[in-house]
């Protein structure tokens, strides 16, 4: 664990982003939240949309730094890690890691604008738990989706067009406090999200096997 | 005195995108600093790459250490640098050691830092991305110079370095191999061999991922002499010497030592030549540009 975490740390690299991510980001966002909520709009709709767009767009821009175009056909960005047995290992152990801050990141978020919206003395809270929870799910889920595309080219005007399009329909994500959620759904987007961070991360570890054929 | 092998290649076959190296069998010696010598596309890196186990398409067998140490065990005791991108890009300098404490179990950081500074390796929070090639490869030096090996493969070490930087790099080479008492190798590739020379205990010369050539530099120096003669015998000494070159003065070119008596009668003079003569007059013979300098 402590391996993981070491070297989840050595692939953000950037000392302002190792500390941003786990202070600023959900502070900023949840304050967002905040203000948007006791101040700006009477639409708890609006909040959770905003701020699911918001942790898409931001969770894409980091991996600028982190794992953008680490599957693209013929990286030869592993070359250091392949000089060492440990190499993919680690590299296995950081996708995990990024994996699982990333879900924390996104329940902190989401949890933190849930309690704000339902501590909210002027109004009834519309948020259940159960949509708050699928929200997180389903953002995570965009975000892996995202990193489908933009961890395949080591471009930074698609992971922008990415954060474009993506951010609006996780702003569409909102509208989900407007129905009632029960368990199928739930677990229907949790499957889908558990195949596809498994479809990145096999993608990744199969594009870092065939960086040992040239051809 | 039995010279022990540090890496010994029998049958080595790879194929490229209509490149082939192929390399029946090749003994590099254990207590010395090879240079891999070859024009560009001659197949030193792709062998280089082949050693260092980050290509692993090719045929045929490669025994390390004379086959007294693990898979394990090898690729910790292996250091290998390499052109390009070779670190992650957004990585820094103090990122580099830290990844490198974490995939190699002999890895010094302080050491790291000492040749990081001996190096002028002074950016530390500047991603590597945005370094000069001679930056990035004093890093990639650091690194490797900072970790306990008993083989460096280095591709091109000296190539994006200034001439400072090369004898500095020669006299970090010298260190490390007297250091290891008759243990410790150095195999490196170069386009460029006067800069390396005087490091360079073994040579092996390539051309179409082919050996040509092989041998200690004293015993290369032995087999080939520098022969000079007048322009007026200019045709007489073509077909005998190696990288034959005339000019308005004379001409000049190798030959070997038994084939002397060939040029008997003719007015010469003869040298012992240096690596970089005997290299280029080699390379030249089986180049694409041996047609045209004839």
């Amino acid at each position: 664990m402590k391996e993981a975490v070491k070297g989840y740390h050595i692939f953000l690299s950037k000392s302002w982003l190792k500390w941003a991510i786990y202070i600023p980001y959900p502070i900023v966002l949840i304050g967002m939240v905040y203000i948007l909520n006791r101040y700006l709009t009477f639409f708890q709709y609006i909040c959770i949309g905003m701020v699911c767009g918001m942790i898409v767009a931001v969770e894409i821009m980091v991996d600028t730094y982190v794992l953008m175009g680490i599957a693209s056909k013929n990286t030869n960005r592993l070359e250091y890690l392949k000089t060492s047995t440990k190499g993919l290992p680690l590299l296995k152990k950081v996708l995990a890691m990024d994996a699982v801050r990333r879900f924390l990141s996104i329940t902190v978020i989401l949890a933190g604008a849930y309690l704000v919206i339902g501590t909210d003395p002027t109004g009834t809270s519309n948020v259940t738990p159960a949509q708050c929870f699928i929200c997180i799910v389903i953002t995570d889920l965009l975000v892996e989706l995202a990193f489908l595309l933009t961890r395949l080219f080591l471009n930074v005007w698609i992971n922008l067009l990415t954060v474009y399009i993506l951010w609006g329909i996780a702003f569409l994500e909102g509208f989900i406090i407007l129905y009632k959620i029960s368990l199928l759904p739930i677990l229907l987007v949790m499957v889908l999200c558990a195949g596809v961070i498994a479809a990145g991360r096999t993608l990744i570890l199969k594009r870092a096997g065939e960086s040992y054929y040239d051809g | 005195m039995e010279i022990q092998t540090a890496i010994k290649i029998e049958n080595l076959i790879k194929k490229y995108k209509g490149f082939k190296l192929e390399i029946p069998s090749l003994k590099i010696p254990e207590g010395f600093a090879t240079a891999l010598i070859g024009e560009n596309g001659a197949g030193k890196s792709t062998l280089i790459n082949v050693l260092a186990g980050i290509r692993l398409d090719y045929t045929g067998e490669i025994t390390y250490f004379d086959g007294r140490q693990e898979e394990k065990a090898i690729r910790e005791n292996v250091g290998y640098t390499g052109p390009g991108n070779y670190f992650m890009p957004y990585w820094t300098i103090d990122v580099v050691g830290k990844a490198s404490r974490l995939l190699f179990e002999q890895f010094h950081e302080e050491r790291y830092q000492e040749i990081c500074q001996e190096l002028g390796v002074d950016k530390k929070k500047t991603s590597i991305e945005k370094l000069s090639d001679g930056m990035k490869m004093k890093t990639m030096l650091a690194a490797v110079f900072a970790r306990d090996t008993q083989m460096l493969l280095l591709d091109e070490p000296a190539s994006p370095l200034d001439p400072l930087m090369r004898d500095k790099l020669c006299s970090m080479i010298r260190e490390y191999i007297e250091e290891g008492n008759g243990e410790k190798s150095v195999f490196f590739s170069t386009h460029n061999i006067a800069d390396m020379e005087n490091v360079t205990d073994y040579a092996v010369i390539m051309a179409h991922g082919k050996i040509v050539e092989k041998g200690f530099v004293e015993d290369l120096k032995e087999k080939y002499i520098l022969v000079k003669g007048e322009s007026s015998e200019a045709d007489s000494g073509k077909e005998i010497l190696l990288g034959f070159q005339k000019n308005h003065y004379g001409y000049e070119g190798l030959c070997l030592s038994e084939n002397l008596d060939k040029l008997a009668g003719m007015d010469i003079v003869t040298e012992t030549p240096t690596l970089s003569q005997i290299s280029v007059a080699v390379m030249k013979e089986f180049s694409n540009l041996a047609g045209s300098a004839k």
